[in-house]
């Protein structure tokens, strides 16, 4: 059986891009000091700091929400939780329980926000109510109660558990349907637009998917192994997932290096052309005057949702223990 | 007598003779080292360890659909 290439005990895993074999130990560490490295080389925090995480209840939100955590008390930055219960069936109820469980072990704040209470229906009644792809309002109403929240709580960065693997994925497809203006936002770090959206960092950017899994596994932080019961298996993206690790398995590295070097020409790529602007209603972004939230539940419910999601998400943040903010230094 | 082996998170299962090796199982399972990982009681083991008659084994899919 293979050694630790550190330490000589029973390896775990193979880092086949590092040529380097690794125990439990080592590949907990290695992980977390990927993550720490990657954080500083694309600055996705500074002291004082307040980080909302959205965890779906799978390993690479876990994975996250678990180093996240750890870091928070070296770097002195804050992290919240949210979880976003969507109503799909058996499989939302498990993630729930997942994500309970590891905010709870984690010691993190979380906040739960229910689809179904706040427009009263579940995701698939939203998405066969608008007849319409049940990931695409999935996403769509996943994306606008994020950012609402994080506004809410005055966040400066939302952690997305984008891995390694994701973004390599989204953006061969950008460039697939040659999507270009997609591509800066697919980056380790998207900047705040004040009082409309907060930014983005994906500490998880050169983590491979097999890496999250193996971290979450050996750190003991739970998390759902269950397939969205939506989940296409022959989506571009999925098909993508199965030959990009194809040619990483020929070209060990070849994942890190197209996102390193994407990462630097972020810049060059045409920006998104939609106009930045605010919604008539509940004020967040939008790319016209109704954003896409409201316009979804206004067809859907005959008025727009925004402006009671703010209000039903304001009063679920109220009860958090926030820590006092020192001033607006930490801002850019 | 052969291996029981689990496939998660899809369910399936799998027959292995003993001495089969990890990186093996993971190909029969339709995945390579980069999209599965191989568990042998609950721990995860690298792809040359061979597969021993009283392991509980676990092929494991960490690509997740998105």
């Amino acid at each position: 059986m293979a050694r630790c290439s550190v330490c000589g005990s029973p390896a775990v895993a193979h880092i086949r891009y590092q040529r380097r074999y690794l125990c439990e130990r080592h590949l907990i560490e290695y992980v977390e000091s990927k993550i720490r490295r990657s954080m500083s080389r694309y600055k996705m925090v500074r002291p004082g700091y307040r980080v909302l995480v959205p965890v779906s209840g799978g390993k690479d939100s876990a994975t996250v929400l678990a180093v996240l955590s750890r870091l928070s008390r070296e770097t002195g930055f804050e992290v919240i939780a949210l979880h976003i219960d969507l109503g799909i069936g058996e499989y939302s109820v498990k993630s729930k329980e997942a994500s309970m469980k590891a905010a709870g072990k984690l010691g993190v704040p979380l906040v739960i926000v229910s689809v179904k209470e706040i427009t009263g229906y579940t995701i698939p009644e939203l998405a066969r109510k608008a007849k319409r792809p049940v990931c695409s309002v999935c996403g769509l109403v996943k994306r606008y109660l994020i950012n609402l929240v994080a506004m809410e709580i005055d966040a400066d960065a939302v952690a997305l558990g984008h891995n390694a693997d994701d973004l390599a994925v989204y953006s061969m497809k950008s460039f697939i349907t040659q999507d270009l203006s997609n591509l800066p936002k697919l980056g380790p770090k998207t900047e705040s637009i004040p009082g409309l959206a907060v930014g983005r960092i994906r500490p998880l950017y050169e983590v491979y998917e097999k890496e999250s899994y193996l971290y979450a596994l050996l750190t003991g932080t739970p998390f759902l192994h269950e397939e969205c019961p939506n989940v296409d298996f022959n989506s571009m993206e999925n098909r993508l997932k199965v030959h990009i690790n194809s040619l990483e398995e020929e070209k060990p590295g070849v994942k890190i290096t197209m996102l390193r070097n994407m990462a630097k020409r972020i810049k060059d790529y045409p920006k998104p052309k939609l106009p930045i602007s605010k919604c008539k209603h509940c004020g967040l972004l939008s790319s016209g005057d109704e954003c896409s939230f409201c316009r979804l539940t206004r067809r859907i419910t005959g008025r727009p949702l925004g402006p009671k999601a703010r209000e039903a998400v304001r009063s679920l943040t109220s009860s958090l223990q926030l820590a006092p903010r020192q001033d607006s230094a930490y801002k850019s | 007598m052969g291996v029981k082996v689990r496939i998660v998170p899809d369910g399936r299962y799998l027959e292995a003779e003993p001495g089969v090796r990890a990186l093996d199982l993971l190909k029969l399972a339709g995945m390579n080292s980069e999209s599965g990982v191989v568990l042998v009681n609950g721990r995860p083991v690298t792809e040359d360890y061979r597969i021993r008659e009283d392991d509980e084994v676990t092929v494991v899919r960490v690509l997740s659909g998105g």
